[in-house]
């Protein structure tokens, strides 16, 4: 049996990182070619190269194709890390961040805008974080005990979401004519989103990515269960805490601008750790990588399969997710 | 002698019962020291008092003269490792990674200790000899192997005092014998001191400098294997009939 080294090993999972972060870039320039104007990739590739904007095609692919796609990426990085936090940290593999009630709360507020006051629709993202932080800080609450316990995180989690999902039922059930909106929220999708949704959600990613980085040897030595974390000198209880809050904290920054998009935060963290293993220096940035470009790749799919009309991201990723998770269960059952 | 772990009327209380009542005992540097006692006696809970994962209702507990709770987690970790009873491994971790594991209460983002941790690790691996597995996986190694495995991430701590919950509970009589002398060689020739419960009395014995016998979370006696392993004891303990030979030996002859 061939004999494979530590550093062997870390150069492999450097080689995966890089890989996954090239599947990005590509996903990245060539989804722009895609859609319903006739646009090349050559077009493509001068246009972000080129200083100002002259043509129908140089506006198509830098005001709306080129943000719409650092948008998904942003999102799928947000959820995919923020999922990969969380299984670490409740020690579930089914754990994603609608455990800790951010899509219920998020999901809740845009609805009770979007049905009751139509008119603030511009104010949905905001709300929307709002919802899914207070949301979370619920979760926390009931789940506080001497402590932050994994089961009682879930419980709280499911216990809260069923509560505020009862809420989203009765307003669209009131309020059958105006659903519409509504719907495509809780689906979740990237239609329309540009340059102001950027600059709302970079600043939180970045902050919330850099945060899980620094985190990311503690979550190593979790997965060593809480006795021997403990016996290592890791503040067990106090590393739960913070990284939840940071999991909560990218995942509302996403949904917020996205709807309510399920499975990435499933789904990426468990692809990633196929490819890249358990260490969370690595896996932390495989998750990311990988959850935007996945994002932009449905995202695409969604734009271009029944063209012209969208099939937004968050069906496609459902339906890309639902058998992905199924296997998933089938394999560690 | 110096006392390295110190408790000093403890009392531990849950709501349903009591599980620790007016325990004091003294752990001594450089020995090795067994905690022993019948099923449900109290003695991991007082091990994880005694090591700060679990805080006493009254009482204290002190480490080399200072309160346990007054340490921050990583300087108790640099001074005492401590193996559970069934400790947890990722699939995908090699024996080499999870040694590296132990350096953890040395780590921090603003310090370069790569030489050090390197130096450390290569250590514990000679010391417990899992070198030739160092690139394996821990789930995939024996259990006397694997054993041995944590035992070297403990040593890659660094510490002075070695703490164990039942280190040979789930391996064969050899590899039980196996890491009851790497523990010896370990007390001998690091001067590491040793604390741990077992449950194979003569194992114990044989291997003990101190001991301390709990019944239903009293501290029923605590000395030299000699002093504290009396027919009378096994009988109100331990329920059982047994003689004890020069060795001091215990022999079982069958249950009251």
């Amino acid at each position: 049996m061939k004999v494979v080294t530590s550093e062997e090993r870390q150069t492999r999972r450097l080689l995966i990182v890089v890989a996954f972060a090239l599947l990005l870039a590509f996903a990245l320039v060539v989804s722009m070619a895609f859609g319903s104007a006739d646009i090349t990739l050559s077009n493509v590739w001068h246009t972000l190269w080129s200083s100002q904007l002259t043509t129908t095609q140089d506006r198509v692919i830098w005001n709306i194709r080129f943000p719409r796609n650092v948008v998904a990426a942003l999102v799928g990085a947000c959820l995919g890390v923020s999922g990969a936090i969380l299984q670490a940290v409740m020690k579930n593999p089914l754990a994603d961040p609608q455990i800790v009630g951010v899509s219920a709360g998020a999901g809740l507020a845009g609805v009770v805008i979007l049905i009751l006051f139509p008119a603030l629709e511009y104010a949905v993202p905001m709300v929307a974080f709002i919802g899914a932080m207070l949301a979370a800080l619920a979760v926390y609450a009931l789940a506080w005990k001497n402590g932050i316990r994994p089961t009682r995180i879930i419980l709280a989690g499911v216990a809260v979401a069923a509560f505020l999902g009862s809420g989203i039922s009765a307003l669209l059930v009131f309020y059958g004519d105006r659903v519409q909106g509504a719907l495509l929220w809780m689906v979740g999708g990237l239609a329309g989103r540009s340059w102001p949704q950027v600059y709302m959600l970079a600043p939180y990613t970045v902050i919330g990515l850099l945060l899980a980085f620094l985190g990311a040897r503690r979550l190593t030595i979790l997965s060593l269960g809480d006795e021997t974390a403990k016996g290592l000198g890791l503040p067990v209880e106090q590393t739960r805490f913070l990284m939840t809050a940071v999991a909560a904290l990218l995942a509302a920054g996403a949904v917020s601008v996205a709807g309510l998009i399920g499975f990435v935060g499933l789904i990426i963290p468990h692809m990633a750790r196929m490819c890249i293993g358990t260490d969370f220096r690595y896996l932390l940035p495989a998750s990311a990588l990988l959850g935007a470009a996945v994002l932009i790749i449905s995202d695409t799919i969604g734009r271009v399969i029944f063209s012209p009309v969208e099939i937004p991201v968050g069906i496609i990723m459902a339906f890309l997710g639902a058998p992905f998770f199924l296997y998933i269960l089938r394999r560690s059952a | 002698m110096t006392v390295a772990l110190q408790a000093e009327h403890v009392h531990l209380a849950f709501p349903q019962k009591t599980v620790l009542e007016d325990v004091s005992w003294a752990v001594q540097e450089g020995q090795i020291s067994t905690l022993i006692g019948p099923n449900g006696c109290g003695k991991s809970t007082l091990l994880k008092v005694l090591v700060g994962a679990l805080e006493p209702s009254k009482g204290t507990v002190t480490c080399k003269g200072e309160p346990v709770r007054k340490l921050t987690a990583k300087e108790m970790a640099r001074y005492m490792a401590f193996l559970p009873q069934a400790p947890e491994v990722p699939a995908d971790m090699t024996v080499e990674e999870l040694v590296y594991c132990g350096r953890f209460p040395y780590q921090a983002w603003w310090k370069n200790t790569a030489g050090q941790d390197r130096e450390a690790v290569e250590e514990a691996l000679e010391d417990t000899k899992v070198m030739h597995v160092r690139h394996q996986y821990v789930t995939s190694l024996s259990g006397g192997e694997r054993q041995r495995v944590w035992i070297a991430m403990a040593l890659a701590q660094e510490p002075k005092l070695l703490v164990l919950d039942e280190p040979t509970t789930y391996l064969d009589i050899n590899h039980q014998f196996e890491i009851m002398e790497l523990l010896k060689r370990l007390n001998e020739g690091r001067g590491l001191t040793v604390l741990m419960v077992l449950h194979e009395l003569n194992q114990a014995v044989r291997y003990s400098h101190q001991m301390a016998v709990l019944h239903n979370g009293l501290l029923e006696a605590a000395g030299s294997p000699d002093e504290v392993m009396t027919e009378d004891l096994l009988r109100r303990v331990f329920s059982v009939k047994a003689t004890v030979e020069p060795g001091p030996y215990i022999r079982i002859h069958g249950l009251l």
